[in-house]
């Protein structure tokens, strides 16, 4: 459960970059942030884990406001994958995904375990990439990585900043693929930062559009192409023009 | 010129030991220190510009004029091998301080956020990611202290301090350059093969971790 409360964000000049954010998620909702670059989606999301501090209103997670909530906790329960996945370039892939684990202490062998089954749901296979560092891999397989050092620990929530824009257009649809079936199977909480509407129609049941800082449209995925907002047709026939292309 | 060093070649050993020690233990208490200063730098901008400007000051002291500073100073002047280590630390501080804050620095922000949005506390980031990320910088650092805290320590003979410099001075003294080289040849010696060493250092941990392709 992730609630914004008349939130917004206000830049160092005092312009806005959200305005009056109210809604919520619900758990188990999986939610799309979907507008232009610089609409203010990604300040959204990074509020959720607290790597920003609304200038007025509140963030809760679980009931809890996140001005008085142990953030380090609270991030080690909220799954975070950006496009620049930010693997650690010093660590082989499995102790990259051990990561969150071993700050929750887990067992060596459990880590290990997990890890196994959570790589081979993302296609790849133990033997071939546990030990291999991240400079050796591939784009996809560096998001794939990273995915599953987010998700190792099934966080109550995942928040996902546009993680695979930079991407071959193949590899991101056979991941976004991958990456949704991971995610029903989990029932996690989900927002998903992304300018791309067929992603967003992919990955999420809710889809809240965002310009300018503030909410112009929040609805079901299933209706977001019949709508009659100006921006909402726009990306709609974003999707039109991918269909032909 | 070899007839000559190998007649002397006792006193140049025990002088060129000599000459290690002083570097070695000035070298290591500037990594003790150069370090912790540096990791400060990165944390606080404005200490850190303070410490940088003290200590890119220090290097702008001719060796033979810090030398001279030092000796009147209680504790850790006077006549003798101490001063020359005191020199030689503030010398090599420099490149230690900086690489290592620049190590830091140059840590990709993805990588630092990701760290951060995984829930490691701001210290578990610097020993887990920061850090480790830095050491080849950090290593870079050394080597210049290395180099720069040989060449310096023949100027520490002039203090009493003994090392290869002893040679050097009985030399020019002398006017015996077969002397001078005697001091002079090992000392350079030394600086190349610190530099040759640490650089093999730096490049086979960063090879380690993937940043070369080997």
């Amino acid at each position: 459960m992730i609630e914004y409360r008349n939130v917004s964000v206000t830049s160092q000049t005092g312009q806005f970059i959200l305005k009056d954010f109210s809604f919520s998620i619900g758990p188990g909702e999986t939610v799309a942030f979907l507008g232009r670059s610089g609409a203010g989606k990604t300040t959204a999301l990074r509020l959720v884990n607290g790597l920003i501090q609304p200038s007025s209103g509140a963030v809760l997670v679980d009931s809890q406001d996140l001005r008085t909530t142990d953030l380090i906790a609270l991030r080690r329960r909220t799954g975070y994958v950006i496009q620049g996945v930010g693997l650690f370039p010093h660590r082989t892939v499995a102790e990259n995904i051990a990561t969150v684990p071993r700050l929750l202490g887990w067992t060596e062998q459990r880590i290990r375990e997990e890890a196994e089954t959570l790589l081979s749901k993302l296609e790849l296979p133990w033997d071939r990439f546990a030990n291999r560092f991240p400079r050796s891999l591939s784009g996809g397989e560096q998001q794939r990585v990273g995915i599953a050092r987010s998700i190792i620990s099934s966080p109550s929530i995942l928040l996902c900043d546009e993680p695979f824009a930079s991407l071959d257009p193949l590899v991101r649809r056979d991941l976004q693929r991958a990456f949704a079936a991971v995610n029903r199977e989990r029932r996690t909480t989900m927002i998903f930062v992304t300018h791309d509407v067929y992603e967003a129609l992919q990955v999420a049941e809710r889809i809240v559009l965002i310009d300018d800082g503030s909410v112009v449209l929040d609805c079901r995925s299933a209706r977001f192409l019949q709508s009659k907002l100006p921006l909402a047709r726009r990306f709609a026939e974003t999707l039109m023009m991918g269909a032909t292309a | 010129m070899i007839d000559y060093f190998a007649s002397h070649s006792t006193e140049i050993a025990r002088l060129t030991g000599e000459h290690l020690l002083l570097v070695a233990v000035a070298l290591s208490i500037s990594v003790l220190l150069g370090i912790p200063l540096g990791i400060l730098c990165s944390r606080h901008r404005r200490i850190g510009g303070i410490v940088l400007r003290i200590t890119d000051v220090i290097q702008t002291i001719p060796s033979l004029a810090l030398f001279g500073f030092l000796i009147p100073i209680p504790f850790i002047g006077g006549i003798g091998a101490r001063t020359a280590i005191v020199a030689l630390t503030l010398y090599s501080l420099l490149p230690i301080v900086r690489n290592t804050m620049l190590g830091i620095d140059g840590v990709d922000p993805a990588v630092r956020e990701a760290a951060t949005a995984l829930g490691m506390t701001s210290s578990q980031r610097l020993r887990l990611v920061e850090l480790p990320l830095a050491v080849p910088s950090m290593i870079g650092g050394i080597r210049i202290g290395a180099v720069l805290a040989i060449g310096v320590a023949t100027i520490a003979a002039a203090v009493g301090g003994g090392g290869l410099g002893t040679l050097i001075f009985r030399g020019v003294a002398m006017v015996d350059t077969r002397l001078i080289l005697a001091g002079a040849l090992p000392a350079a010696l030394l600086a190349v093969a610190a530099d040759v060493l640490l650089s093999a250092l730096e490049r086979s941990l960063a090879r380690r971790r993937g940043e070369i392709r080997a």
